[in-house]
């Protein structure tokens, strides 16, 4: 149930105040869930990105820290998987906002499945001992990440 | 000499023991998202912990009786099950993150899933309360967790503006995210401000026979050993601002990312310190809040109690910590984010304060329990001031978790 929702049956529900107080625990309730609205940033385009990118840029810190021999193949394993699931979620989510329908969320969504599906090309290679496939996952997480950054800008909210 | 022993002995046991998995992952997170901006939390919510904790060591000290066994003979067991259900409750979120913690530091050691490990560390920590000493609980796992100073290195060793560091001191508005900024700051102080702390601080006192030639010893333990505790809660922020915020990684929504910390300093032993750390200073929270359970309800139902006690000297006590190792690993078996019931567990430790600080404040005023040892005005409206910290930290935490908090 989003805070709107909520709002709404605040509106419309019968307090367990009295005359005096009913309008302003009411008005109370109302302003705390508005200023909740007004400061919640879970569900908006532009924390997806924010999400995503800092997805990314862990993906790409993992692998050097895996091709320096500074971290354990199944942890750097492990963390790719995690960051891949990461990025579908923040996909999934933009999806399901309405507002993603309009041509340019859409193009982040695609940067942002490029970068899910660049996490797991480079865990498949590190599961593999494969440093080749792992450097090839991690050009391909450069470019969608700065694919994603360049997109990205159209969706930030105008000052 | 012996006094100052038990001093530099009490400050280590503070140190070693102040880091867990709660400051350790909202530190972490404030650092990689707002950088230095939210260091004036830490220091907050320390000097809030500060001042707790000699209350808990001087009430313990001069009338014999820990903060549970004051509150229940003060106001009546009636009244007193108000707050011994709400601690109950929040120490057993905290201690099962607690376990994950040590969970997470076990799959990251080995690269078996956390959830494989709940039950084997539950056993563990058990095993170590059925058979250890108060002595070896506090001090033992506690000078172990000095493994955490590796953040202060870690910290100096990147050598950070210092004078950002100071400005970060100063409370100051956030330029982007207003709502995760001060989901992070109440977090923050609910980590910083357990009730657990100083609530075993008090049984502690009473564990090692504490009387009124300790209060010097105690003011000294509260105010260096929490203060050096809090250092290393600045050294994982500063850590994690320069490290995971400079390469770009501000969003810390998976403890995967918790490890990276430390690797560019210190290559792979930042990622067996990390592991160390985490594991060390989250089992021994574990085995403190297990005996705090133990403690609250064999206090409050007036049991025979004490760790150094043989098991069949004080069954029941022994009953409670095993009940409450048994239980706790539940939800992480189950396959709950250990990072995500950490933040969730820090919030309702912030409800929760009024609850306990509330009758503390009446204790430590009642000529009856502190004698002449009251609290003077400074101490008073510090804890007042707490008070309304964990009221604020109670309407603002539980519905920025719910709509905004990540």
């Amino acid at each position: 149930m989003s805070v709107r929702d909520i709002a709404g049956r605040v509106i419309t529900a019968q307090l367990p105040c009295k005359d005096g107080s009913y309008r302003l625990c009411r008005l109370c309730l109302l302003s705390i869930m508005l200023a909740l609205e007004a400061c919640s940033s879970a569900e908006r385009p532009e924390q997806q990105v924010k999400i995503a990118a800092s997805a990314s840029q862990t993906a790409t810190m993992v692998l050097d820290a895996w091709a320096a021999r500074a971290v354990p193949s199944h942890y750097a394993s492990a963390t790719l998987q995690s960051t891949a699931e990461i990025l579908a979620e923040a996909g999934r989510q933009m999806q399901s906002d309405i507002s993603a329908q309009l041509s340019t969320e859409g193009a982040v969504m695609t940067a942002i499945g490029r970068l899910s599906a660049a996490a797991r090309h480079a865990q498949a290679g590190v599961a593999a001992d494969n440093p080749r496939r792992v450097s090839e996952a991690r050009q391909e997480l450069k470019a969608a990440a700065s694919d994603l950054a360049a997109r990205a800008r159209l969706v930030a909210p105008k000052p | 000499m012996k006094k100052l022993l038990e001093i530099s002995l009490g400050i280590v046991t503070s140190v070693g023991g102040f880091l867990e998995v709660g400051s350790m992952a909202t530190a972490a997170q404030a650092g990689a998202t707002f950088g230095f901006q939210l260091i004036w939390a830490i220091l907050l919510g320390t000097v809030c912990i500060i001042f707790l904790v000699e209350m808990a060591g001087r009430c313990a000290a001069v009338s014999g009786h820990t903060i549970t066994d004051g509150i229940r003979e003060r106001f009546g067991f009636h009244a007193f099950l108000l707050p011994l259900l709400a601690v109950l409750l929040v120490n057993f979120m905290v201690m099962s993150a607690e376990l994950g913690g040590v969970a997470i530091a076990a799959e990251l050691a080995t690269g078996i899933g956390f959830q494989w490990w709940a039950l084997p560390v539950a056993f563990l920590a058990w095993l170590f309360l059925w058979k250890g000493t108060f002595g070896f609980i506090e001090k033992g796992v506690a000078i172990l967790g000095l493994v955490t100073l590796c953040f202060v290195v870690g910290a100096v060793m990147l050598k950070p503006d210092w004078t950002q560091v100071a400005f970060g001191a100063v409370p100051s508005l956030p330029e982007h995210d207003a709502a995760n900024y001060w989901f992070m700051a109440v977090s923050i102080l609910g980590a910083s401000i357990s009730p657990y702390l100083f609530m075993f601080y008090s049984s502690g006192a009473i564990e090692d026979h504490w009387d009124k030639t300790y209060l010097g010893t105690n003011r000294a333990i509260a105010a260096l050993g929490m203060s050096f505790g809090g250092t290393i809660s600045l050294g994982v922020l500063i850590v994690a601002a320069l490290v995971l915020g400079a390469h770009g990684i501000n969003q810390v929504n998976d403890y995967h990312q918790l490890p990276l910390m430390l690797i560019p300093i210190f290559g792979f032993w930042g990622f067996v310190l990390f592991v160390a750390s985490l594991g060390i200073a989250c089992f021994g929270a574990a085995l403190e809040i297990a005996l705090q359970q133990a403690y609250l309800v064999a206090q409050g139902f007036g049991w025979t109690w004490g760790e150094d006690r043989k098991p069949r000297e004080d069954p029941a006590f022994c009953g409670v910590y095993t009940l409450a190792l048994l239980l706790a690993p539940i939800p992480i078996m189950l396959g709950l984010d250990p990072l995500k019931l950490t933040i969730f567990s820090m919030a309702v430790t912030a409800a929760s304060l009024p609850l306990t600080v509330v009758p503390f404040l009446f204790l430590l005023n009642d000529e009856n329990y502190v004698g002449d040892h009251r609290n003077g005005i400074i101490s008073n409206a510090a804890v007042m001031l707490i008070i309304a910290l964990g009221f604020a930290l109670a309407v603002v935490t539980i519905p920025l978790q719910i709509f905004g908090g990540s």
